[in-house]
């Protein structure tokens, strides 16, 4: 039962995956086809060259005769092979290809559309850490890269065993029936072989994820600082041996059983032999045989036998390349909700009014409700601060809002449409986020602002300018077309977490969606890069609704309302005088932290409006 | 020549010190692999020979037997070393990578950030990656040739006798056609192993030029894409750059695989034509050995079988010769990289000398030094000491002196502008240090240089009494207590991280931990849980804040006399924050404590401030002292984040 549902599998994977030839190296499937034909002919013109040699001695023919007619065999022969040597060449390189497409194509395109509440689930994660194995690491790719190469031996096998069936079953029915026994034998411990190898890869993943995991770690040079302060080596050292050495006894588990498949094949072909031996010897002695016929046919035997140990070995790689194929098909074609929005960006006014309208949500796999029955408008055009603890809520709302999330229950409506109602792309496009952590794509400075190759240079150096960093940017040798991230390129550089921030800041502006967010925008700003940062808001959030995340409350000054999240509640809500007098929770917050700078605020600095930029309160001009 | 060779010899050695049994096992393996063909000739002929020579069935099939027993015996050996080999390989390559990474944390960390460095790990991974560099590529070579070299003695053994059996041919003395089948068989042979031996180079150096930029950016990216925080970026912003990309690694990979498969079918077309042509002859010579009745009939299948192998195993020899030749490109590399920074250790001790035999600073260190009678034996003294010997006997008294920084200037390596320049301070024993200024003003590169992650810069670091040069990294690192900004902590358990793997009795660890405000964390998961699900599948995911925290925690566990904070509270809210502040004496208690902080509030705690702008010291005082000069630096910076603070109404609109 389990073996034919395998077959099925099998099959439906084989026939999944020459569809990819079909479709990215069609030529392929002609060459694993003529592959074929071309092999079993030169197995045949080969084996009978001895044959034609002996039986000219035989029966006494002339040299001439003799030589000329091995030529002729050796001419078909050698031109056979040559064709096929370069088929098989072909398929052994080309056939990657397929494989290339498989990789890149489908699979990016699934990573980067899915929706992120799914892509996030630990379920997908996991799959995506196999994936990647197989990808990026190369090793174990093998059954899919070789795939040409081991259908077209399959077929091979398959095809040479059905021609000269009726030769070995002529020699002695019980040769053939004894050499499939042996065939079966190891087929059925092959299948064993592969359950065994996956169970047994299921289970040492976890060792093997640790080990990968210290390596990682030890490799990164992120890590090296503490690394070395805090005398981790060693320890480190000891924890790699560990779990170096419980991944190897699996390993050699693995390779036990491997070494058991070796012993069976070995045994069938002793079995064979000695059969097949044992009866053309009689066969030879008694002279019912030629001498030329009796090299013939055990020439023969030994290619049949090998063919039927093809058979197993190939159907063998054909499992592990199906079990592989299942979990890039089970990516690919997993069910991501999809969306039946049919609105479109430019139906949203230039500053939307938002309204979370009973919200609930809870992470996947989670039965803790981050919200409950959540309300919340936000004004068009409304300045709004999201303040409170970590942990309170406030990027998992944000995330509810950008439509990374989707609430569980509840609506989320801007200017009073329903944001299941837009196309997903389009709804993205409503949204300026600055994110708390930072992502750097390996590009210039530029596609990383403009998100795209085509930059608008007017734009881009007006919102470089805008974020602060346009000096720093101006210094560099080659300016906004540097590249990014350290590793990638040879000239590629890591930018410090401010310009990080900056960048990041630069990046929202140039998209200039009607909805700003911006979560912790100055966590590694210095005072003078902050307090500007607040200056430029003002200028940034013009004609637009913005909502603005920080710790740092004295960002809450110049929005126009304040909301206190604590466990997805909203404890309090108004301006920042209201809630001061409220003496509330808010209240308390702002005491813990603006406790330090009230004594020693500069005198001068007291009665100057917020809005007037420090350039006037210092000679020499602002940095 | 003989370089290539050693590195070879030298690459062995490496490989077999890491996982001995690798080779030994590949080599049995194929040399077993090698023999067996030759068992099946011998086969035929006996049996061949026995029908003309009317052997006894009996007699002939005991023969036959004790053969094919000898046959199963061999592959079964074989197969078995061979499945060994790939399970040890798989140990080796592990081992590998992890000596790899390791080499590198233990050289000066200077070379860590070090460009060079970084290119040439990037080098190395990518020719890993590829076929004929990587060691697996290698270890089937070594494997493919040992069983060729066997495999050839075997067939010249057997087919030198073939030439010694005279044939008549008329007009033509015999020896005429001996030499002549000799002569083409030689030529046309080599002339085949010279054309794949150029291939197989040509091959070599195409991979081994090829665009290593492309393919550190694909790995960049692919590191990006597989990391799930990536996907809000991608989606909100850049869909365009992300779809850009994967045309651009289709591009790669095709590009790739298409010189590959060029490459390749040349090698196999001429191979397999230059084989054919040589069978050819070899078919026409033996087919008149024989049917001029030099050799016998049994003796034709034995022959030919055994040419057949001689041309096979040459091809291979020189296949796997050619590739191992070109592999050679990575064995210099790798070997390269070891050797780098290595040097650095001599190079200490010259410069401890130079420093002691330099001025002012020097002489200071040397008069408290009374045990110390002349430079160099005080830098040998240092150098061949283990780090107990020299911190345990004056730590004391090495803390009761203060630290001194003097005239320290820096830059990076490589780059001509100064990050620091011209510094001189000096920290006093339980002193609150707080280091402020702009980003880039050099704050992070000066405490960088302070717990000795780096030591070639100009000027005096003097850690008590000890100059700073002379004492190796490890020692210095004895002394601080860090949280950098981009502090990193392990996917291990809580303890794990805070304790760093030290006897600690979880009564103190829970103690420090509340102090840094986790009580509710431990109490919540407790001191087993693992940190992130990096490692452990049920580990628990830390927020910035929690993680700060734990940072924190691991510094006050570490004991050593002076801490070092990065911007330890950047990711906490304020009331975090706060109870941080307040319980900083706590924290630190009798402890000395550098601080960095675009909080500025921090400062009011501290009991002096120094204030850096563009690499230079520009103030130093206490804050009350600092906030005086209305014009300097730090009261810029104060008061352009106190501004935001303050109660007065004029700033309500």
């Amino acid at each position: 039962m389990t073996v034919s549902k395998t077959k099925n599998r099998m099959l439906a994977n084989i026939i999944y995956y020459l569809r990819i030839w079909h479709r990215t190296f069609p030529a392929g499937i002609l060459l694993i086809l003529l592959s074929v034909p071309l092999t079993i002919l030169s197995i045949y013109y080969q084996i009978r060259i001895p044959q034609l040699l002996i039986k000219g001695i035989e029966c006494g023919d002339s040299v001439q005769a003799t030589l000329l007619a091995i030529l002729y065999v050796f001419l078909i022969m050698t031109i056979c092979k040559m064709l096929m040597e370069i088929c098989r060449t072909k398929l052994m390189t080309r056939g990657s290809r397929p494989m290339m497409w498989l990789y890149s194509v489908p699979v990016h395109d699934k990573i980067f559309s899915m929706p992120y509440q799914q892509l996030i689930s630990a379920d997908v994660q996991n799959q995506i850490v196999k994936l990647e194995s197989i990808t990026t690491r190369g090793g174990d790719g093998g059954p899919i890269h070789f795939f040409g190469v081991n259908f077209s031996g399959f077929l091979i096998a398959l095809t040479g065993m059905a021609v000269f069936t009726r030769e070995i079953v002529h020699i002695n029915p019980w040769l053939l029936l004894a050499m499939l026994m042996s065939t079966v034998l190891h087929l059925v411990y092959g299948i064993y072989a592969g359950k065994y190898t996956e169970r047994n890869m299921r289970e040492r993943s976890d060792s093997e994820k640790k080990e990968r995991y210290i390596i990682r770690t030890v490799e990164d040079r992120h890590y090296a600082k503490d690394i070395r302060l805090f005398r981790l080596l060693t320890h480190l050292k000891r924890l790699f041996r560990v779990y170096h050495d419980e991944h190897a006894s699996y390993l050699k588990k693995e390779s036990n059983v491997q070494a058991g498949s070796v012993l069976i094949s070995a045994l069938a072909v002793f079995t064979r032999d000695v059969l097949a031996y044992i009866y053309l010897t009689h066969q030879l002695l008694s002279g019912i045989l030629f001498v030329s016929e009796f090299v013939y046919l055990v020439a023969l035997v030994t290619h049949f036998s090998m063919w039927m140990n093809h058979i197993a070995q190939n159907a063998n790689d054909l499992i592990i390349f199906s079990a592989q194929m299942k979990q890039f098909r089970a990516f690919i074609e997993m069910d991501t909700e999809e969306n039946e929005g049919t609105l479109a960006a430019d139906t949203v006014s230039s500053q939307p009014e938002i309204v979370f309208s009973d919200i609930s949500f809870h992470y996947p796999g989670s039965d803790k409700l981050i919200f409950s029955n959540f309300n919340l408008r936000i004004a068009p055009g409304e300045k709004l601060a999201l303040v409170g603890i970590n942990g309170a809520g406030k990027t998992t709302l944000m995330h509810l809002l950008m439509g990374l999330l989707t609430p569980s229950c509840g609506r989320i409506m801007i200017d009073g449409k329903d944001s299941r109602d837009f196309i997903k792309e389009e709804y993205y496009r409503l949204f300026s986020p600055v994110f708390q952590d930072i992502t750097v794509f390996p590009e210039s400075i530029a596609a990383n602002i403009a998100g795209n190759d085509r930059v608008n240079k007017e734009k881009l150096h007006s919102v470089i300018k805008t974020a602060g960093f346009s000096d720093y940017v101006h210094d560099l040798p080659d300016k906004e077309r540097t590249k990014l991230v350290r590793d990638s390129a040879d000239s590629a550089i890591d930018l410090s977490g401010g310009l990080n921030q900056r960048m990041l800041l630069a990046r929202a502006l140039y998209k200039d969606a009607p909805i700003n967010i911006l979560d912790e925008p100055t966590a590694a700003l210095d005072p003078l890069a902050e307090s500007r940062m607040y200056e430029e808001y003002d200028t940034m959030s013009q004609g637009k609704t913005s909502i603005f995340i920080s710790h740092r409350l004295a960002s809450t000054r110049f929005c126009d309302r304040i909301i206190l999240l604590e466990n997805g509640e909203i404890l309090e809500e108004g301006t920042h005088q209201e809630l001061m007098k409220n003496k509330g929770a808010y209240f308390t917050m702002f005491e813990a932290q603006s406790a330090y700078y009230q004594e020693d605020l500069c005198e001068e600095y007291h009665f100057m409006p917020f809005s007037e930029p420090l350039k006037s309160l210092k000679k020499g001009g602002i940095v | 020549m003989k370089t290539k060779l050693k590195r070879f010899a030298s690459i062995l050695c490496y490989i077999h010190e890491l996982e001995p049994k690798v080779l030994l096992g590949g080599i049995t393996a194929s040399i077993l692999e090698a023999v067996k063909p030759f068992v099946a000739m011998i086969i035929s002929k006996i049996l061949i020979e026995a029908v003309l020579v009317k052997t006894d069935y009996i007699v002939l099939l005991r023969q036959i037997l004790i053969m094919l027993t000898g046959y199963l015996f061999l592959s079964v050996l074989g197969g078995f070393f061979d499945k060994r080999n790939a399970y040890h390989f798989c140990k080796f390559q592990r081992k590998h990578e992890i000596r790899k990474a390791d080499h590198l944390l233990n050289i000066p960390y200077a070379w860590t950030e070090n460009d060079d460095m970084q290119q040439r790990i990037a080098e190395l991974a990518t020719l890993e990656r590829k076929n004929v560099f990587g060691f697996g590529s290698q270890n089937t070579h070594i494997r493919q040739a040992s069983g060729a070299i066997i495999g050839l003695v075997l067939a010249t053994v057997l087919v030198v006798d073939i030439f010694t059996r005279g044939v008549s041919l008329g007009v033509m003395p015999a020896w005429v056609l001996d030499i002549g089948f000799a002569v083409i068989f030689v030529t046309l042979f080599s002339l085949t192993l010279k054309i794949v031996a150029w291939i197989n180079t040509q091959y070599g150096k195409a991979i081994g030029q090829e665009s290593a930029p492309l393919a550190r950016h694909i790995k960049s990216y692919d590191k990006l894409i597989y990391q799930y925080k990536s996907g809000k970026d991608i989606r909100l912003f850049s869909k365009n750059l992300a779809k850009d990309y994967t045309k651009v690694y289709r591009n790669y990979m095709e590009k790739m695989f298409t010189l590959l498969s060029d490459l390749f079918t040349k090698n196999i077309t001429i191979e397999t034509f230059m084989a054919a042509l040589s069978n050819g002859f070899i078919y026409i010579y033996v087919a008149i050995k024989a049917l001029k009745g030099g050799i016998r009939i049994s003796e034709i299948v034995l022959f030919i079988g055994a040419f057949t192998q001689l041309t096979h195993h040459a091809i291979e020899l020189i296949d796997s010769i050619s590739m191992l030749r070109s592999a050679d490109l990575y064995r210099e590399k790798l070997l390269a990289y070891y050797a780098l920074g290595k040097g650095d250790v001599s190079a200490s001790t010259d410069r401890c000398e130079s420093v002691m035999n330099a001025g002012t600073s020097a002489q200071k260190v040397r008069k408290n030094e009374a045990t110390v009678s002349d430079a160099s034996t005080f830098a040998h003294e240092i150098a061949s000491a283990s780090a107990s010997d020299i911190i345990g006997k004056p730590l004391t008294t090495m803390v009761a002196h203060s630290c001194q920084i003097i005239k320290l200037s820096f830059q990076y390596p490589g780059s001509e502008k100064k990050v620091l320049n011209d510094i001189s301070f000096r920290i006093r024993q339980v002193e609150k240090l707080a280091i402020v200024g702009e980003n880039g003003s050099g704050k992070s590169t000066l405490i960088k240089l302070l717990v000795g992650l780096y030591h070639e810069y100009d000027g005096d670091i003097l850690l008590g009494d000890r100059n700073a040069q002379c004492l190796p990294e490890d020692v210095i690192g004895k002394f601080f207590a860090p949280v950098f900004q981009d502090f990193r902590l392990l996917a291990f358990t809580l303890r794990d991280n805070v304790t760093c793997f030290a006897e600690i009795p979880d009564a103190q660890t829970k103690e420090t931990l509340e102090c840094v405000g986790m009580k509710e964390f431990y109490d919540a998961h407790g001191l087993d849980a693992f940190l992130t699900r990096s490692f452990e599948g049920t580990g628990v995911e830390v927020s910035g804040g929690e993680a700060q925290k734990i940072a924190m925690a691991r510094a006050m566990l570490k004991g050593a006399p002076i801490f070092v904070l990065d911007e330890p509270t950047a990711a906490l809210d304020p009331i975090s924050e706060r109870e941080i502040y307040e319980k900083f004496n706590e924290i630190i208690e009798g402890k000395t404590a550098i601080f960095i902080s675009h909080r500025l509030s921090s400062c009011k705690f501290c009991d002096r401030i120094l204030v850096l702008d563009k690499g230079k010291l520009v103030q130093i005082g206490s804050h009350d002292e600092l906030l005086q000069d209305v014009e300097g630096k730090y009261s810029e910076l104060w008061n352009a984040q106190a501004r935001h603070y303050t109660n007065i109404s004029v700033f309500e609109k």
